[in-house]
């Protein structure tokens, strides 16, 4: 990691990202921009293959100590291993109408799209398979989990593609899968989480059950959660397209409360599940999304 | 009540419906905007949407007041508002109007004013700002008196003048400058003796006053009305004439009985004192001396009112007496020979046959007679425009005269009404009086002619038609006015006896008073009063016109074009006032006090109460007002209310 650009840490800002073209080029520059940040971090270096030596620094668990190192030299010195695994990750990503609302920037589908090919970058880089699925009403796309080297071309293709569209029904389409997904892994869900409250913790309850990790980036945009509209508008929902009109200043103090009793209590509840809940607005910087994943990861070793 | 000081900026009302169109174009124009999901939304929107209506219906009609009070407040509207004063007399607005006319001057009268004006002042108590106003027939001084150190120097330099009364001038400053004033009452004290000369103009203004809310307070100043005072003067012959003994008579009045000192003065000298009752004659006897003008004032003492007890007057003698004497053949023998009583008389006699009037001008003449002569053609226009000049005219009327040609115009020109006469009217060819006047004269004798008694019973009274009247009241000569000229009928052809007038001794005497009594109608000067303006009327411009004042002031006239006159507006004083046109001329003129002023026929508050209902005694003002009203500008309140409004608005708006 010596050699890397300080300069890809802009990379992590969604806005940055965005400009930049190829779903692989931007998935790099997120990975990298990530591991350059994440030098000094705890979390370097959990691999089960030897890297490298490097000193140690108090921290350090004690059972990475190369003590042959420390008989000849009389100094501490860690073993830094690169991570050998057979972990099956599943990126669902929600591609469902409302996922393509944005109010500034860059939608929440794009934001999720980058996202989902840094995470794929970064999986298949430590030798993880990973599999892509993509749903609104149903599950639109599947592509099975794979470890090989060009399966990222596949999972950046498929990403690449990705268009918004068809209403959520999230809580069927998390049965369906979970009937499909037979082997343990990790399931990252990227999704607004607009649909009823009670089935999408149910259906995740049931990976949780099927001893699925699972990891749930709950992606909104800045407007949908500050509600900042002035005058009286006529909204369309994006998904079904029913119109309401509002008074936005007059609602808007219900409106937030209402959206952070939602946030609070799927962060209450997932909890509850053992399922790890990551709050993500469009305007966050990637490497809070990547090290809440790291976090799960080093909890799976 | 409600007013408004500016109504047309209501015109700014249509202002309101802007809001209301506004509303209604912004409920169409609401924008559409795609959301992610409207789940939220919709859970809360059952319970504010009946808000928003409610919200939006609060705002538009927020708005609509905001404008509507910003308009009200523009057009400034005024409520008449009751304020309570606790007690306390609420604040008034009060002129005291005290009367310098010349009869305050009367003795004790005008320091009672002073004194009643002072006492007037201290009942309305302090904090007031008073008015003073003093006053003749004019405005003679005006002051706003706010305590009594001011009001005692305002009294103490106040005098009383020689003009007289009238009210009207102070009563409207005093309205005006009261309706001017905010005070929540106002009133009007009026302190004078009330004369009923003054009252006579005020009823329509006092009834204006009454309507305007303002009540008016009379302190009646009584004082002795003793007073003596000239109404005028005569003299005799009235054409003085150079050489001729003058008499002259002072006309006098006196309210109080007794005897009456009067004194001449002449060229600044005593010439003479005497002592009378009223309505007897009193008179001075004088040499004029040479021609010129003559000026003097009698004198009087002992009543209470001083300032009119000097008389001023001035007449002019001529050189002598131009007469023209238009007549046939030797019919005026008697007449010329009547006319030409002695070498000394300055009596200048022409005479013409009528065919000549058309070649002569009379009016270089002091009188123009007619003797027996057909009035008509050049000889009417002649003497027509003599008397339209102010000539005097004596037609001695014969046989000539009943002539149809002039039966007619006779009867134009000498208009006896019936009255005048028991036998109705005067019938030229006809009339048989029964009249015997000439009996009387008989037994009384040549030699009374002269005497004063013989002119008692001739009077010749200026102002009515009928010269002479038989004691049976049937007129012998007849007098009347064309313009300024007058003219003397003398028909001594009605009566037998009559027609041989001109024979009988009494024909000389009647005759030549009369010629006196004519012939001083050009030459009589104008009698002028104080605060008239004087006018002497001049055939050209001279180069530097000067008055010499009673006071010895001198003073520059002003010259009327309109007239040819020079004008010298303010007579303060009474006495001669001397005018010089040229160096070594001077024309004096006599100015007296308005003799209205001097009769001191005083109202009572009874009289005052029937001419003028309401009017008060000053000192029954009772109570005071401990509450008003006043107009009040709601113009601060509109616009605090429009803002509050606008501010309830914008909270609304942006909650």
């Amino acid at each position: 990691m010596r050699g890397i650009d300080k300069s890809y840490i802009r990379y992590l800002d969604p806005k940055v990202i965005s400009k930049i073209k190829g779903l692989d080029l931007i998935a790099r520059m997120v990975v990298e921009g990530f591991l350059v940040g994440l030098h000094r971090s705890p979390y370097h270096g959990f691999s089960v293959e030897f890297a490298e030596h490097r000193e140690y620094r108090p921290g350090d668990e004690l059972r990475y100590v190369d003590w042959k190192v420390f008989g000849k030299t009389d100094r501490y010195y860690v073993k830094v291993f690169e991570e050998e695994t057979n972990l099956k990750a599943y990126l669902i990503i929600d591609k469902s109408g409302s996922m393509g609302f944005r109010s500034n920037g860059i939608s929440k589908l794009e934001y999720v799209k980058y996202l989902a090919s840094a995470l794929s970058f970064l999986l298949l880089r430590q030798k993880d398979a990973v599999g892509l699925l993509l749903f609104s009403k149903g599950l639109d796309s599947y592509t099975a989990p794979s470890s090989r080297k060009n399966h990222l071309n596949i999972l950046l293709k498929e990403l690449d593609q990705l268009k918004p569209g068809g209403e959520t029904s999230l809580a069927n389409v998390l049965f369906e899968l979970a009937e499909k997904i037979k082997r343990r892994g990790l399931i990252i869900l990227f999704s607004d989480l607009f649909d009823d409250y009670e089935s999408v913790i149910k259906a995740l309850k049931i990976f949780r059950h099927k001893k699925n990790e699972v990891l749930v980036f709950h992606t909104l945009d800045s407007a949908e959660i500050l509600f900042p509209f002035s005058r009286d508008m006529l909204f369309r929902d994006m998904e079904t397209n029913e119109k309401i009109t509002v008074d936005p200043k007059g609602i808007r103090k219900e409106y937030r409360e209402k959206i952070n009793n939602l946030i609070n209590s799927y962060k209450r509840d997932f909890w509850n599940a053992s399922i790890d809940y990551q709050f993500l607005r469009t305007d966050t910087p990637y490497d809070k999304a990547l090290l809440s994943y790291l976090a799960k990861r080093k909890k799976m070793r | 009540m409600f007013h408004l000081l500016h109504p047309f900026y209501l015109l700014g009302l249509f202002l309101t419906s802007v809001p209301l169109i506004l509303h209604l174009l912004g409920r169409r124009r609401i924008k559409e905007r795609p959301f992610s999901s409207l789940f939220l939304l919709k859970e809360i929107k059952k319970s504010s949407s009946i808000w928003m209506r409610i919200k939006d219906l609060i705002l538009l009609l927020l708005r609509i007041f905001f404008i509507l009070f910003i308009v009200i407040g523009f057009s400034h509207p005024l409520v008449l508002s009751p304020v309570p004063f606790l007690g306390k007399e609420a604040p008034k607005d009060v002129a005291i109007l005290i009367d310098v006319s010349m009869s305050m001057g009367a003795e004790g009268v005008f320091e009672k004013a002073k004194q009643e004006v002072k006492e007037v002042f201290g009942r309305l108590g302090s904090g007031n700002s008073i008015l003073l106003i003093a006053f003749s027939d004019r405005i003679e001084e005006e002051r706003e008196i706010i305590d009594e150190a001011e009001l005692n120097s305002f009294l103490d330099h106040l005098k009383v003048t020689f003009r007289s009364t009238d009210m009207l001038p102070p009563l409207d400053v005093a309205k005006k400058e009261l309706l001017k004033r905010e005070g929540f009452s106002k009133e009007i004290f009026i302190v004078s003796d009330f004369q009923k000369s003054a009252l006579k103009n005020i009823q329509s203004i006092y009834s204006n006053l009454r309507k305007k809310k303002i009540n008016v307070y009379a302190s009646c100043i009584e004082g002795s009305r003793k007073n003596i005072f000239f109404t005028g003067f005569q003299i005799e012959p009235p054409f003085p004439l150079p050489g001729l003994r003058l008499k002259i008579f002072p006309e006098l009045i006196s309210n109080e009985k007794g005897s009456i000192p009067v004194e001449l003065f002449m060229g600044g000298v005593m010439k003479g004192i005497k002592k009378t009752e009223e309505r007897k004659d009193v008179f001075f006897e004088i040499e004029p001396g040479k021609a010129g003008y003559k000026s003097g004032f009698f004198r009087t003492k002992g009543d209470s009112l001083t300032l009119d007890n000097n008389y001023y007057f001035s007449f002019y003698v001529p050189e002598n007496l131009n007469i023209l004497l238009v007549g046939k053949g030797t019919e005026y023998f008697y007449l010329a020979n009547a006319l030409s009583p002695g070498i000394k008389t300055p009596i200048k006699l022409t005479t013409i046959e009528p065919v000549k009037l058309s070649r002569i001008n009379p009016s270089q003449y002091n009188l123009l007679i007619l003797y027996n002569i057909k009035f008509d053609g050049y000889v009417k226009a002649r003497t027509m425009d003599f008397l339209r000049n102010g000539g005097g005219v004596l037609f001695v009327m014969g046989n000539e005269f009943l002539s149809e040609v002039n039966k007619n115009i006779l009867e134009e020109i000498h208009i006896v009404k019936k009255n005048d006469s028991k036998k109705g009217f005067f019938s030229i060819k006809t009339v048989d009086t029964g009249f015997k006047p000439l009996s009387d004269f008989k037994d009384k004798g040549l030699k009374n002619l002269y005497d004063t008694k013989f002119f008692q019973y001739f009077t010749i009274k200026s102002n009515m038609k009928a010269v002479i009247q038989g004691r049976n009241g049937d007129p012998m000569m007849l007098a009347g006015n064309i313009n300024g000229g007058e003219f003397v009928l003398f028909p001594f052809a009605f009566n037998p006896e009559w027609t041989q007038l001109p024979l009988k001794a009494i024909f000389v005497p009647l005759v030549y008073r009369l010629t006196f009594y004519l012939a001083a109608r050009q030459e009589k000067l104008p009698e002028n009063q104080v605060g008239e303006p004087i006018k002497i009327s001049v055939s050209k411009k001279v180069k530097q016109p000067l008055f010499i004042l009673p006071d010895g002031k001198k003073k520059s006239p002003t010259f009327s074009t309109t007239g040819d006159d020079y004008i010298l507006k303010d007579t303060e004083l009474p006495g001669i006032y001397k005018f010089i046109p040229q160096l070594g001329e001077t024309i004096s003129i006599a100015v007296n006090v308005k003799e209205e002023e001097s009769r001191l026929d005083v109202a009572t508050f009874e009289e005052l109460e029937f001419l003028f209902p309401d009017i008060n005694k000053s000192e029954k003002r009772e109570g005071f007002a401990t509450s008003g009203k006043r107009w009040i500008d709601l113009f601060p309140f509109f616009i605090i209310l429009s803002l509050l409004f606008l501010t309830a608005e914008l909270v609304l708006e942006n909650k």
